[in-house]
């Protein structure tokens, strides 16, 4: 009888191998996709919390650097209404406000997706790794790192963040509160190619809300360099003249 | 009734000792009085301070709602009632309702520069909250405006320790994040007209009022939480609730009328804690007095066992001196109580003249001034309760004067 767990013992050792601290951190560095994406882009993305009945929301999001970041939200009620992040402090614009507010940068925007969730963790930059074991999932070979925080900007304590060797690319990542519960899960499940590969689509499961799942779609991603007036928490003639150019498009 | 007579002359044989029954009479009619008009002051005051601080006599909401919150007075979900006008004009159309007000309940965050708060915002129709005589206690500033305001003109009530934490004054532009029914994000400028209080200091630090036009703007709909209703007479609740209910029966989507105790479980606590006290206090009335008075009574029977003696010698039965003595606590009874009742009366005329305030209860943010209350029913009431007490009291007296044996009467010194 005392057979059959230490053979269960020694397979699962067989199982799972730590890595050389070395190979983890050029595989943590070669997925992650989120430092590979252009300096400045707009993209579009849609928002679905996947309930009964689904509900989803379209944003824009204006991107310059790695400390500007701004959220467009395009339903037709939400004309006027903008998520500003700069240097890490997020701010919500509306038309009822003059002033902008500033909110949690773990606002949600729909479901259980974050600004981050949308934009990206940068996991290579704001985390570092503290074990990383070579496993296997569905006959595939995977390495799981285990990713503590470098410092305050990062949005999650600790990260378990697995990813396909053999194609340098993250499969998921589970988002650990201090306690060591688990918060949140993301997986990555479609990819736009090119010579910078983007996630296409994911899905994010909340593991403190009963489960619930949040689907975010890239619908168009364009590259292109952004003025800087758009991010002005001021003056908002930039973001007006998007306004004008969206109403004129009738977008 | 010759029996009474004899009984009531007797108690002019000893004045000194009647006279201290009555006094101790007297002074637990005085104290059932007092305690009596305490308690329904208070109970009296917290309720109606409960239905016009904005909670209403009755509230028509969807059945929905309940079963998610309860039947509670703070209703945080997205106002989820439609078609309410329609409602309203058939509920303002029956007899006692003063008014029926749209409420929009919401939980937001309210900034002011760097400083934010979570708040439950509030959200009536003032004419119509006037109307119900529902009161908005101001520490500062001024009320809403009765008109729907402009967009860009949208006013706010902070409470007052709310205002304290944000540091805001009366003509600060606030502004309050809340989540639209469409599940996004949205904000609204709120100049504060006026700092409130409800009275309860935990409230205080975390309500907004506004009015119903800024917050349907503010969370995108032209739904509202709940229509409250207000009526010229609280005893009429019953009848009205029952009334609403047969004729919201059926309607789709379903309606729920709860009524101001149901969504008001702290007035059932406190209820309870002032009975509890009030049974105490009666009952120490009760055992002081029957104790007393049987005492004195005791002695008027040790007084007259000679007297008692003859009375059986000379063929008067046992039941007959049993009923003078019975009779003379009676009288005690009925004539202190009255005397009390009318020296009760005076001293509640004295004591509500003199405005003595009360300290804030706990969680209270606010004293308020001692006025007893009494009823009509209360004096018959303290009138049969001391000739209750009185009677029981009597008991052991009686027991020793019908259990004498005429010999041993006749002889006792």
């Amino acid at each position: 009888m005392v057979v059959l767990p230490a053979l269960a013992l020694m397979l699962a050792h067989a199982a799972t191998a730590m890595i050389a601290p070395a190979d983890a951190a050029d595989l943590l560095k070669k997925s992650d996709v989120a430092s590979r994406a252009p300096v400045s882009f707009r993209a579009r993305f849609r928002i679905t919390a996947l309930g009964e009945p689904p509900d989803s929301m379209d944003v824009e999001v204006w991107r310059s650097g790695e400390s500007k970041s701004l959220v467009r939200f395009l339903g037709p009620k939400e004309k006027g209404k903008y998520l500003l992040r700069r240097d890490g402090v997020v701010w919500f614009l509306a038309p009822g406000a003059r002033k902008p507010v500033k909110i949690s940068p773990a606002h949600r925007l729909r479901g259980s997706a974050s600004l981050d969730d949308i934009l990206g963790i940068r996991y290579g930059r704001d985390y570092v790794i503290e074990g990383a074991t070579a496993t296997e999932e569905a006959g595939e070979p995977l390495v799981v790192l285990d990713l503590a925080a470098k410092g305050p900007r990062a949005p999650y304590p600790r990260i378990r963040y697995s990813v396909r060797p053999a194609t340098e690319r993250p499969l998921r990542a589970e988002y650990l509160l201090p306690s060591g519960r688990t918060s949140s899960v993301v997986e990555f499940l479609e990819w736009k190619e090119g010579s910078r590969p983007v996630v296409r689509r994911l899905v994010l499961t909340d593991r403190l809300r009963s489960g619930l799942r949040t689907e975010v779609t890239l619908l168009e991603m364009e590259e292109r360099s952004i003025p800087d007036g758009l991010f002005d928490l001021v003056d908002s003639t930039e973001r007006k003249k998007i306004e004008e150019r969206s109403l004129e498009a009738g977008s | 009734m010759k029996f009474a007579v004899i009984a009531l002359r007797n108690l002019a044989r000893n004045r000194r000792r009647t006279l201290l029954s009555l006094l101790i009479v007297v002074a637990g009619t005085i104290g059932t009085l007092l305690t009596t008009g305490f308690v329904r002051f208070s109970f009296e005051g917290l309720r109606e301070a409960i239905i016009h601080g904005g909670i209403g006599h009755l509230e028509v909401v969807p059945r929905s709602d309940i079963r998610e919150s309860g039947s509670i007075a703070e209703r945080p979900g997205l106002p989820a009632m439609t078609g309410w006008q329609e409602v309203r004009s058939e509920i303002e159309a029956m007899p006692h309702v003063l008014a029926a007000g749209a409420v929009v309940q919401f939980t937001g965050m309210i900034s002011k520069g760097e400083r934010s708060a979570a708040v439950l915002a509030v959200a009536g129709e003032p004419e119509r909250e006037r109307r119900m005589r529902m009161e908005v206690k101001l520490r500062g500033g001024a009320g809403l405006p009765d008109a729907p305001p402009a967009e860009g003109e949208d006013a706010v009530l902070l409470g007052a320790a709310l205002a304290r934490h944000l540091g805001a004054e009366t003509g600060d532009v606030l502004t309050l994040l809340g989540i639209t029914t469409d599940g996004t994000l949205n904000a609204l400028d709120l100049r504060v007209t006026g700092l409130i209080t409800t009275g309860v200091q935990d409230v205080d630090t975390r309500i907004v009022r506004m009015h119903l036009a800024s917050a349907q703007r503010l969370l995108g709909t032209q739904n509202i939480t709940s229509l409250v209703v207000g009526l010229d007479d609280t005893s009429r609740t019953l009848e009205v609730e029952t009334a609403l209910e047969r004729r919201f029966r059926g309607r789709q989507p379903s309606l729920a009328v709860v009524d101001w105790k149901t969504r008001a479980p702290f007035y059932g606590q406190v209820e309870s804690l002032y009975l509890g006290i009030f049974w105490f206090l009666g009952s120490v009335i009760f055992v002081l007095v029957c104790l007393a008075t049987s005492n004195t009574l005791m002695m008027s029977v040790m007084e007259r066992v000679r007297e008692i003696g003859t009375l059986l010698a000379i063929g008067t039965s046992r039941a007959q001196v049993a009923a003078i003595i019975l009779f003379e606590a009676l009288w005690l009874g009925v004539l202190g109580a009255l005397v009390g009742d009318l020296l009760g009366v005076l001293l509640v005329a004295g004591i509500n003249a003199l405005g003595i305030e009360m300290p804030p209860p706990p969680g209270a943010t606010g004293g308020m001034e001692l006025h007893l209350a009494t009823a009509p029913g209360d004096f018959a009431a303290t009138v049969a309760l001391m000739a209750v007490i009185l009677g029981i009291a009597a008991a052991v007296p009686v027991g020793i004067s019908v259990r004498l044996r005429i010999a041993d009467a006749l002889r006792h010194v």
